[in-house]
């Protein structure tokens, strides 16, 4: 292509209306997937991209990030014992009734919790399957509870990057927990994948500004 | 669709550091190719001499907007897993103004200062170093306008949602509009042009 | 090198490449180029080298370098490399490499360093605050169409013509 004649003025302007009008009249801009397919559904859940960290979401917390629901599914007096600042309750039986999920606004991100990761994570499918994207809070309440309400000193002998992590949770902890320390709820579900250490979401929404 | 790349998985997190410096080439080449190493020419842009600034960037973004609608028309590009800059209204009008007058008096943006400072312009090296400083004062005092910093907060909103018209047409309007700058980028010019001595 | 410059490419050139480099970026990664982010991810390192129980305690340094986050473990950082890297190669192409300082015929070398460093510092404070600079937002976010990008480009085009009036000896 030759340039000095695409960049001849006339010929530009020319170009631009024409690629202008095209636009306007098409429906460029608003063709989209409404669901995700199956097989990129189970991708997300192997690459852990619809995970968020507890860290994460006590940063989000601190830093009064808005734009944010959290979903707490556990029932009712689990909630009320103890449940993230901030959250709001929905059962899981009730997720799908009228006035619950419609009431938040589409545009936030939304993080479901249970005291595990399994409800969680069939919440997620749930909503996937009503075209709804949200984050599973890796490891639930059982996990928020051990490492941000309650972090337990590493060892002396444990990596830098551990104790550094041990001195964020403390900090997040004395900013939920001015009071006295919750202890972790009754195990529900399995808890083979709270044990993993946790990744760093790599993908979070609001860290890929300028 | 299959696109973004990144998105559905076709590369992982490393592969998209090389990635990055690739682009991060590109894009340092074209600025330094459009002159933007160049203080006094960023500058002339607020005195009328040369508004490239304005030309230059009004193109990009026609060209990037267009690109985007258009691949999304043929169904390569799923706009939905672009990220779009979350709209926190008051703090990015304010801090647009504190930048406007930063950058009149510093002669520079913070991508344009990083070519003059790789070309060896010793001023662009000085804003770097004032911008590194600033960002420092800001992060330091963060907790007293925290509050602020949320203001105005209304979700990934678009233009598009403001003034209730399709993608398309909003396109058109945005196009129209940066044909009107470039003509009277070019008569601007004209009437304020100097000599150079 | 070579002994004279080349011509820098016609505005409309260098807007329509920069514009595919642009649309390349949301093609493969589906967000938009930055600058200021990088900047702040090397303040935050080394405060963090300092002091990271400083940075755990401060929210904004927490973003980017709370507990075991390494603030240069960016996307944005690696971009940066590669536009010091691009800029670098063009000078060099151009025979437009060269250490010197650009400053009006009625200011010093000296006072026009000062300018630089103080607009510099100001428009750090700035970009932390608007979320971006002119390449996030007005670049990335203007041609997403992002409604706070645009707000952000139309006010630092009005004050930047609001002001210059003031600092004009600087540069004319």
């Amino acid at each position: 292509m030759d340039f000095k004649a695409l960049f001849n003025k006339r010929v530009g302007f020319f170009f631009l209306i024409v690629l202008g009008i095209i636009l306007a009249i098409s429906p460029a801009g608003s063709i989209q997937q409404p669901f995700l397919s199956a097989d990129e559904m189970a991708t997300k859940v192997t690459s852990k991209s619809n995970q968020i960290s507890a860290e994460d979401v006590a940063h989000i917390l601190i830093d009064k990030q808005p734009g944010v629901t959290i979903i707490d599914i556990r029932n009712k007096s689990d909630y009320e014992e103890y449940h993230i600042p901030t959250a709001i309750n929905i059962p899981l039986e009730n997720l799908f009734k009228v006035g619950n999920l419609d009431q938040i606004d589409p545009q936030n991100t939304i993080i479901v919790y249970s005291n595990g990761d399994a409800y969680a994570a069939q919440a997620w499918l749930l909503m996937q399957q009503q075209g709804i994207d949200s984050f599973i809070l890796t490891g639930g309440m059982n996990y928020w509870a051990s490492a941000i309400l309650n972090p337990q000193k590493p060892d002396d002998l444990v990596a830098d990057s551990e104790i550094l992590r041990y001195q964020l949770r403390q900090s997040a902890s004395q900013y939920f927990s001015p009071g006295g320390k919750i202890q972790s709820t009754q195990p529900e579900e399995t808890k083979t994948e709270t044990q993993k250490p946790i990744t760093f979401k790599k993908k979070k929404k609001a860290d890929e500004g300028c | 669709m299959f696109t973004p790349l990144f998105k559905f998985n076709f590369f992982g997190v490393e592969i998209s550091y090389v990635i990055a410096a690739v682009i991060g080439i590109l894009f340092g080449y074209t600025l330094e190719r459009a002159g933007f190493g160049d203080a006094k020419k960023l500058a002339n842009q607020f005195y009328f001499r040369d508004m490239t600034v304005l030309k230059v960037m009004f193109t990009a973004i026609v060209v990037a907007m267009a690109g985007i609608l258009l691949l999304n028309l043929v169904g390569i590009l799923d706009i939905k897993q672009i990220y779009i800059n979350p709209t926190y209204l008051w703090p990015q009008i304010v801090g647009g103004i504190i930048m406007g007058i930063g950058f009149v008096i510093g002669g520079y943006c913070p991508g344009t200062s990083l070519v003059a400072s790789a070309t060896g312009k010793l001023d662009g090296m000085m804003y770097v170093a004032g911008a590194l400083f600033g960002m420092l004062v800001f992060a330091e005092s963060f907790p007293l306008f925290q509050d602020f910093t949320k203001t105005g907060f209304m979700g990934n909103a678009k233009l598009t949602d403001w003034l209730g018209l399709s993608p398309g047409i909003v396109a058109f309007l945005v196009i129209v509009m940066a044909l009107f700058m470039f003509w009277g980028a070019e008569i601007l010019e004209k009437k304020f042009k100097v000599e150079e001595s | 090198m070579q002994n004279k410059e080349e011509k820098y490419w016609s505005p409309y050139l260098a807007g329509f490449v920069l514009g595919l480099v642009l649309l390349a970026t949301f093609v493969v990664m589906g967000r938009g180029l930055g600058a200021s982010g990088a900047m702040m991810r090397s303040v935050t390192y080394v405060v963090d080298t300092v002091s990271p129980q400083h940075v755990d305690n401060n929210p904004y340094y927490a973003k980017y370098a709370g507990g075991e986050k390494n603030p240069l473990n960016n996307w944005l950082v690696f971009e940066v490399i590669g536009v010091l890297l691009g800029g670098l190669l063009s000078g060099l192409i151009a025979g437009r490499f060269s250490l010197k300082t650009e400053h009006g015929p009625r200011i010093s070398p000296k006072g026009r360093l000062a300018f630089a460093f103080l607009g510099g510092g100001i428009m750090g404070f700035g970009a932390r605050l608007a979320l971006g600079c002119t390449s996030g937002q007005a670049l990335s976010g203007g041609a997403t169409l992002a409604t706070g990008s645009w707000a952000f480009m139309m006010a630092m085009f009005a004050a930047a013509y609001a002001v210059a009036y003031f600092v004009r000896k600087q540069w004319i």
